[in-house]
């Protein structure tokens, strides 16, 4: 006879799936998970107190640093955050310039949590497609402004680097290319029986769940909570920028989200291109004595600093609040719970786009 | 009972978490609201919470705030049930139940409100501190 006892299932620091330590520790019966705990702490860094009595100069190259996924919106966010105490203007050719970049930059983020999560359903072809098409955008970020991963593009006052035309032609076949490439894996995506199965319905995350636990990014609007920061922000609204909701609240709504928000940031980066006027791109600026607070929106969601300086710039305290803070919880705690494979809980948690670097910042 | 091989003494990550600038903003609304000592509800909190939701305290108390309306008189509201039984739960929804419903009975059996609030609020801070 078949007898089902409780076990305790961890998982981690270490694990293939894994690209960051953590440990999950899963309470089964059987294999379905009534709940579940993280333990973090592998990588602390503890870049706030870091940061804390240094230089505005300083503090924008270690922003960068607190993820290298997503080091974009963290230069962006600090620089829009410093750039409010003194109200430094900029130019508009640099708000454009600011939001390819980032829309880059979401675009190589999503398609490396998407490769993760096809990675560890096994599905390792597409997940080798999707790793490919990300070469493409972080060609596209290193044509830009040199560098693939911490760029350091974004400066108080406008940005580092113009995008000559013959740049912004080949960003366009660059563009089209992951349009046209990631047309056929969204195809496959769909049409995969065996992805459907280890996807749907599972990791079930509800939107007052959602709400709960202030989860954000992809992970709420799949669950139909739109709380995205680009409604809120002047470019964006130039851009006439509306977000993208589904209702499943599952895996496979996570990952398709993320899959049509790569098309949206193509769309966006094409109408920046259009919009954008020659003109300067750095009215330069220096930070002083003031506090701000300001959020953005990272690919994994909604990203928030509270920067307090003094007369010289010097960064007296700063609190960083990122978007794995909030997903990450949610994944714990409402989607691990119910899972009844023990493989659906490291694909769930991925399907969660978890960056431990951020939490651990 | 469930019992994990090679378990980590995580009290010092958990008080490194505890000390972030926004947690130590949370903390103290927090202890002022129900009049623990920091210390108490540190101790209280690194027991009760796992890491991620440690982590995610303050964005937690964040949306309690924005639920909250001015003109809610009730006893739930002054208490902040939902704050401390489901968005940051140190009391599960038993206790939390019981203090109410004896907070109504005194009100109920001809007690002022203000004082009937305070003695329920004794009682939380009695649990927090337990």
């Amino acid at each position: 006879m078949k007898k089902i006892v409780d076990v305790s299932l961890p998982i981690g620091p270490v694990h293939p799936v894994f690209k960051e330590p953590c440990r999950i520790k899963c309470v089964t019966n059987g294999e379905y998970v009534t709940s579940a705990e993280l333990e973090l702490g592998y990588v602390k860094k503890g870049i706030e107190r870091i940061m804390v009595g240094r230089p505005w100069q300083e503090v924008m190259f270690l922003a960068e640093r607190v993820c290298g996924i997503c080091s974009v919106i963290h230069n962006y966010v600090c620089i829009e955050g410093m750039e409010r105490i003194n109200d430094i203007p900029v130019p508009d050719r640099a708000e454009y310039l600011r939001v390819v970049l980032n829309e880059l930059d979401r675009i190589q983020s999503h398609l490396l949590a998407n490769y993760s999560y096809c990675y560890t359903i096994e599905h390792e072809t597409l997940a080798m497609y999707l790793l490919n098409l990300r070469e493409t955008a972080m060609d596209a970020l290193e044509l830009i402004t040199g560098a693939r991963v911490t760029c350091s593009y974004i400066i108080p006052g406008g940005v580092r680097f113009d995008l000559t035309p013959e740049k912004e032609n080949t960003l366009r076949g660059m563009l089209d290319h992951i349009d046209s490439e990631l047309t056929r894996f969204v195809h496959m995506f769909k049409g995969g029986s065996m992805i459907a199965l280890r996807s749907k319905d599972v990791g079930m995350f509800t939107r007052e769940e959602a709400i709960e636990s202030h989860s954000v990014g992809p992970t709420a609007r799949a669950s139909n909570l739109d709380n995205d920061c680009r409604l809120f922000h002047p470019i964006y609204k130039k851009l006439e920028f509306k977000s993208i909701l589904l209702d499943d609240g599952d895996n496979y709504s996570r990952i398709m989200l993320r899959f049509l928000e790569i098309f949206q940031s193509t769309k966006l980066i094409r109408s920046c291109l259009a919009q954008m006027e020659p003109g300067i791109i750095r009215g330069g600026g220096i930070i002083g004595e003031g506090t701000s607070k300001w959020s953005g929106e990272a690919p994994r969601g909604e990203l928030t600093y509270e920067i307090s300086t003094d007369e010289f710039g010097r960064v007296k305290k700063i609190s960083i609040r990122t978007p794995s803070i909030m997903n990450i919880e949610a994944c714990v705690h409402y989607m691990l719970k119910g899972v009844d494979s023990a493989a659906d809980v490291t694909s769930t948690y991925i399907s969660s786009d978890p960056c431990i670097a951020c939490n651990e910042r | 009972m469930v019992t994990f091989l090679y378990e980590n003494d995580l009290r010092e990550m958990k008080l490194i978490i505890l000390s972030s600038p926004l947690h130590e903003v949370t903390l103290k609304i927090l202890c002022e609201k129900y009049g623990v000592r920091r210390q108490i509800l540190r101790k209280k909190l690194m027991d009760l919470f796992d890491m991620s939701l440690l982590e995610n305290i303050p964005a937690r108390y964040e949306v309690w705030e924005k639920e909250q309306t001015e003109t809610d008189q009730s006893i739930e509201h002054a208490f902040g049930a939902s704050l401390i039984t489901r968005q940051i739960p140190l009391l599960t929804e038993d206790e939390m139940n019981s203090i109410i419903q004896q907070t109504n009975d005194k009100i109920s059996a001809g007690y002022d409100k203000i004082p009937a609030i305070s003695e329920g609020m004794t009682m939380i801070r009695e649990v927090l501190s337990s």
